[in-house]
């Protein structure tokens, strides 16, 4: 097992510079680091490339343009603050979007939390512009969902899957699923409503009214390892909320993250905060996670195909794989196969309506659906 | 086109120094212009919010040149950024 240390000390220019651009301000040596280094990239579409994959063009144009435009080639600076310019615009429309639909829902007597997307990008990075994000996030309590979805339509949102009423209250009900999505086509904005931040890790904040910062952390690092951290953007999330709350209470994170069976997957995220971002973590939880070879391992697996230059799509049983690595024990990496593999999700439930005698045909269907699918992909690969 | 004539930016069109140039970006076509240091001085001065007629006499008390210089530069200039929709003229 090649350690983290070692993995970014051999990173090309681009991947290392992108990983220096990685954070909301430089240290006077972080500076210098990175002019080295812009003078060293080989290949600026490269790093383009990266940025876009990762979610960081708009903090690699903050970074280059508090460095001095002159640090990069002038097409490069203006590909980085077009980008961000857009960023901002399509950021604040959408924030205002969120605060019409909070707003709508609250006079109807629903409250509603919105979290990630504009309040994160507002309130841990302290600039709408520079967090790209492309849904919005709102937690309602499950019994106002139905309600929710109604208001939204009535606002020209449209569901993502057309569901039959029985299908609806079957995936309303199902603790596997935690969220519908809606979206408004004409203003291209897509919402998505959560009665739970998760299926297998339901943080529910105290009050529907705010997270606090450690509930939303929790959701973070769960949330970024459920997409096994394919995007820096989500590290620097949990970097700009660490460091917008200092004072967290950490035996309180560790302890849930027990409670929740999640160590290994909220570990992986921290590790990955605190090698590659530079992020400091108190020694108990950095004892912790440090002595977990599993998370090492994982985070290894990760640093390594974030940087690859044209990422293969992983295959879906490398992916499940994957993610059943994740898992702390037995009993949730079974969980998470059998939700995987045979719970049907949106696209059974609105491709074959079956009345609810016959729900339980659900489960061979989605089988025998994947096995289309996969095995097509697999037939032509070959 | 007359003297008297101010010039306004579309939203989507922004303005900046980068190093020493400045850079006009449209954000609709995602394309970029460069001005040289005349065209600049012009297009801070009309988005200052000056008609033609007054950036033609500052331009002249700036440079060293004939006014029917000046009035040709400004008029090829606003010519020339209104065919890329980069400015409209009221």
């Amino acid at each position: 097992m090649i350690s983290i240390e070692a993995l970014k000390s051999q990173l090309r220019p681009e991947a290392a510079l992108l990983l220096g651009c990685a954070r909301l301000s430089l240290s006077r040596a972080e500076r210098d680091r990175l002019l080295a280094l812009t003078g060293q990239v080989a290949d600026w579409s490269d790093l383009l490339a990266l940025g876009e994959r990762h979610g960081l063009l708009p903090m690699l144009y903050r970074h280059f343009n508090d460095l001095g435009a002159k640090v990069v080639p002038k097409h490069v600076f203006m590909a980085l603050w077009a980008r961000y310019e857009e960023s901002g615009r399509r950021n604040r429309r959408m924030a205002r979007a969120l605060a019409e639909i909070v707003n709508a829902l609250e006079a109807e007597g629903i409250p509603a939390l919105p979290y990630k997307g504009p309040s994160l990008a507002e309130n841990a990075y302290g600039d709408l512009a520079l967090r790209e994000f492309s849904d919005l996030d709102i937690l309602l309590r499950p019994a106002d969902v139905r309600r929710a979805r109604a208001l939204l339509q009535s606002r020209g949102y449209v569901a993502e899957y057309d569901l039959a009423q029985d299908a609806e209250d079957a995936y309303l009900h199902s603790h596997l699923n935690y969220h519908l999505v809606l979206l408004h086509r004409d203003e291209d904005v897509m919402v998505e409503l959560h009665w739970k931040t998760d299926a297998d890790f339901p943080v529910e904040p105290s009050t529907v009214s705010r997270f606090t910062s450690e509930e939303l952390l929790l959701v973070l690092l769960v949330h970024g390892s459920r997409h096994r951290w394919e995007r820096l953007a989500w590290l620097v999330d949990i970097a700009a909320l660490l460091r917008k709350y200092p004072g967290s209470d950490w035996d309180w994170v560790m302890r849930r993250a027990g409670e929740f069976h999640c160590r290994r997957r909220v570990g992986v995220g921290l590790l990955l905060v605190n090698r590659l971002l530079d992020v400091p973590l108190p020694k108990p939880v950095l004892d912790e996670i440090g002595s977990n070879r599993h998370v090492h391992a994982l985070a290894g697996r990760i640093l390594e195909k974030s940087f690859v230059r044209a990422p293969a799509a992983a295959g879906a049983l490398n992916r499940l794989g994957f993610d059943l690595r994740m898992y702390d024990c037995l009993r949730h990496k079974a969980i998470h196969f059998f939700s995987v593999v045979f719970a049907p999700n949106l696209v059974e439930w609105s491709r074959w309506p079956l009345p609810a005698w016959l729900h339980f045909a659900y489960f061979p269907l989605r089988l025998f659906r994947l096995t289309i699918k996969y095995g097509q992909h697999a037939f032509h690969r070959h | 086109m007359n003297w008297s004539d101010k010039i306004s930016v579309p939203g989507e069109v922004m303005s900046r120094l980068v190093g020493e140039e400045t850079v006009i970006l449209d954000l609709v076509s995602g394309t970029y212009y460069g001005l040289d240091p005349v065209g600049a001085r012009i297009w801070d001065l009309l988005v200052d919010g000056r008609t033609l007629g007054e950036v033609c006499a500052c331009m002249l008390e700036e440079f060293e040149v004939s006014r029917e210089e000046i009035e040709r530069d400004v008029l090829a200039l606003i010519s020339n950024l209104r065919e890329k929709k980069l400015i409209a003229v009221s």
